[in-house]
């Protein structure tokens, strides 16, 4: 059985010339033991289907299995879900970490016992036994974001959502949660993941689904994705520093800048369009090789946008 | 439930405990309020012995505090979740968000109960009030605790989809004054019984007969009781409400 199932979910709000389409019959499914990266742009509609996922947000119409149990009319559901929502923070900030995984596992449904002893693995599990006692106020960011997940994963769910976990994190403290979000995969758990940062889902989803405008415009294997796109995929380094004016340019052309490297999809006409738009500056290498999401996202997107 | 509770007396704990100068604070200042009120009171009537009267003002007085704490207690809880970025937790629970807020109400009431009572103790010694104490107090104050918790409901309902209430907060601060002060006892049958209509009067006339003139009125006891069937049961109706029709509309989330 899938750990979530949904199925033609829409969402409309407002009404008369205010009515915005959010979601339009987004369809999609988590295995266990799968992570699968819900990407889109902003205001694509990831936030509104997570949080009709959530049961924060009634869908108009589609239904939502959360490991068989529709969540709207069964909230012991909730019992099997962990939910990391960004934005919020999650936390009782003036509570110590102890206090704060013990509350929220019986709001999760455990015993109070029982949430002590979860809470004693947790801490351990995430290394943040040293600081059990220690106010969430004063936790780094990155400690506060593991402390975040561990109370997800007190009532040992059966799906996560992770709304932008790394978002915020310096360079280790992401690299941390990667890593941690690979090792819950194996032991079984199924994670709907949703990011901007593209590199983190590109380093840890099994399958990538896209979303533009309500609608999902691929849901496949992240390397299937990488593949289908890998023929006509481009880098290319340079010296010297762009100019906002070129900046924009290589941008309108789908290109993802990464400091002084430049990736893209295209034929040779594209290739010669953006060395075009680099002169005069020093091109270093030019190659073609294996493709990225990051590349892929925004030639997805580009190609939505001239449909 | 049980479990939930205990969670939540402890969850109360642990915040007293992290400010421990807020919970003194706030005993010093509310005595002080009052022996405030006392010496104003004494000064206008000329120095004659207020007798009765000042005891009933001192029972309105603790009974406010007692409805104000508890009814602040779920409207704020909103609020302040929403602020902390926490509600979004509450809401995916196995267990009803009323649930939590309810029992939250209860768990939160037991150490407000311990607080007023430091806070009555404190000023029964500087004022030299004496009163009428025993075990049949808990029946109003219960109802009295009911009905403020059912008010707390209707304010969070509003909370929910509208936001700000902040000053509909106060003003209904107000009208509790009024409320627990309002002398309902002396107004006859047919005055107590639509007195079932204004929160938690009945509940505080019913503690005035008893701590002033130690006599326990089955009859108003009834009334307070239907007193909390409205009150609570019509907040707990309105909160489901209200919590659906922001989860059709999206606005939880949107503090």
């Amino acid at each position: 059985m899938n750990a979530l199932q949904i199925a033609d979910l829409r969402k409309t709000f407002g009404a008369g010339d205010k009515r915005v389409q959010a979601v339009q019959g987004v369809s999609m499914t988590v295995a266990p033991g799968t992570i699968l990266a819900f990407l889109g742009p902003n205001g694509a509609g990831k936030t509104t289907t997570i949080k009709m996922v959530a049961g924060l947000l009634i869908p108009d119409e589609g239904t939502v299995l959360i490991d068989g149990a529709n969540p709207e009319k069964d909230r012991s559901v909730y019992a099997r879900v962990g939910i990391v929502l960004e934005g919020s923070r999650n936390l009782y900030q003036q509570l110590s970490a102890r206090d704060n995984l013990e509350y929220f596992g019986v709001i999760k449904g455990l015993t109070l016992a029982d949430a002590k002893v979860r809470t004693a693995e947790l801490l351990t599990y995430f290394g943040l036994t040293h600081k059990a006692k220690t106010r969430v106020s004063q936790l780094s960011s990155g400690m506060q974001q593991k402390l975040t997940i561990a109370c997800s994963l007190l009532n040992r769910p059966k799906l996560l959502l992770l709304d932008e976990p790394t978002n915020a994190l310096d360079v280790q403290a992401a690299e941390e949660i990667k890593t941690l979000m690979k090792q819950l995969a194996n032991e079984g758990l199924a994670i709907l993941l949703t990011t901007h940062q593209l590199d983190v889902a590109q380093a840890v989803a099994d399958r990538v689904a896209i979303i533009r405008d309500g609608k999902i415009l691929v849901e496949e294997t992240t390397s299937t994705l990488l593949n289908r796109f890998a023929g006509d995929f481009y880098k290319v380094s340079f010296a010297g520093d762009l100019q906002q004016e070129q900046s924009e340019r290589l941008l309108a052309l789908g290109v993802a800048i990464n400091d002084k490297a430049l990736s893209f999809h295209g034929d040779s006409d594209t290739v010669y369009r953006v060395l075009e738009v680099l002169r005069p500056l020093p091109v270093l290498n030019l190659s073609q090789g294996d493709s990225d999401l990051s590349s892929v996202f925004l030639k997805l997107m580009k190609e939505e946008t001239s449909c | 439930m049980l479990t939930l509770f205990r969670a939540e007396l402890k969850r109360s704990w642990s915040l007293i405990k992290a400010y421990p100068v807020d919970q003194v604070a706030s005993v010093v200042i509310l005595a002080f309020l009052f022996y405030m009120l006392f010496l104003g009171a004494n000064y206008v009537a000329g120095g004659i012995h207020l007798g009765d009267r000042i005891e009933s003002i001192f029972i309105g007085y603790v009974a406010w505090l007692l409805m104000m704490t508890n009814y602040q207690s779920v409207s704020r809880s909103i609020r302040d979740e929403s602020t902390q970025g926490t509600l979004m937790q509450l809401l995916t629970s196995p267990y009803s968000t009323r649930q939590i807020l309810l029992t939250r109400a209860a768990a939160s009431a037991i150490t407000d109960v311990v607080t007023i009572t430091l806070v009555a103790a404190a000023i029964m010694l500087v004022t030299g009030i004496r009163l009428n104490l025993s075990l049949s107090v808990l029946p109003f104050i219960l109802t009295a605790l009911g009905a403020a918790a059912g008010l707390g409901f209707v304010l969070g309902a509003v909370t929910l989809l509208y936001k700000k209430a902040d000053m509909l907060l106060a003003i209904v601060q107000y009208g509790i004054i009024f409320a627990v002060m309002a002398p309902i006892e002396n107004w006859g049958k047919t005055g107590m019984i639509l007195s079932a209509l204004v929160p938690a009067a009945p509940s505080s006339a019913g503690l005035r007969m008893l701590m002033v003139g130690n006599h326990f009125s089955p009859f108003m006891f009834a009334v307070a009781a239907c007193n909390v069937l409205l009150y609570l049961g019509g907040g707990l109706l309105l909160f489901g409400v209200a919590e659906r029709r922001a989860k059709r509309r999206g606005l939880l989330g949107a503090f």
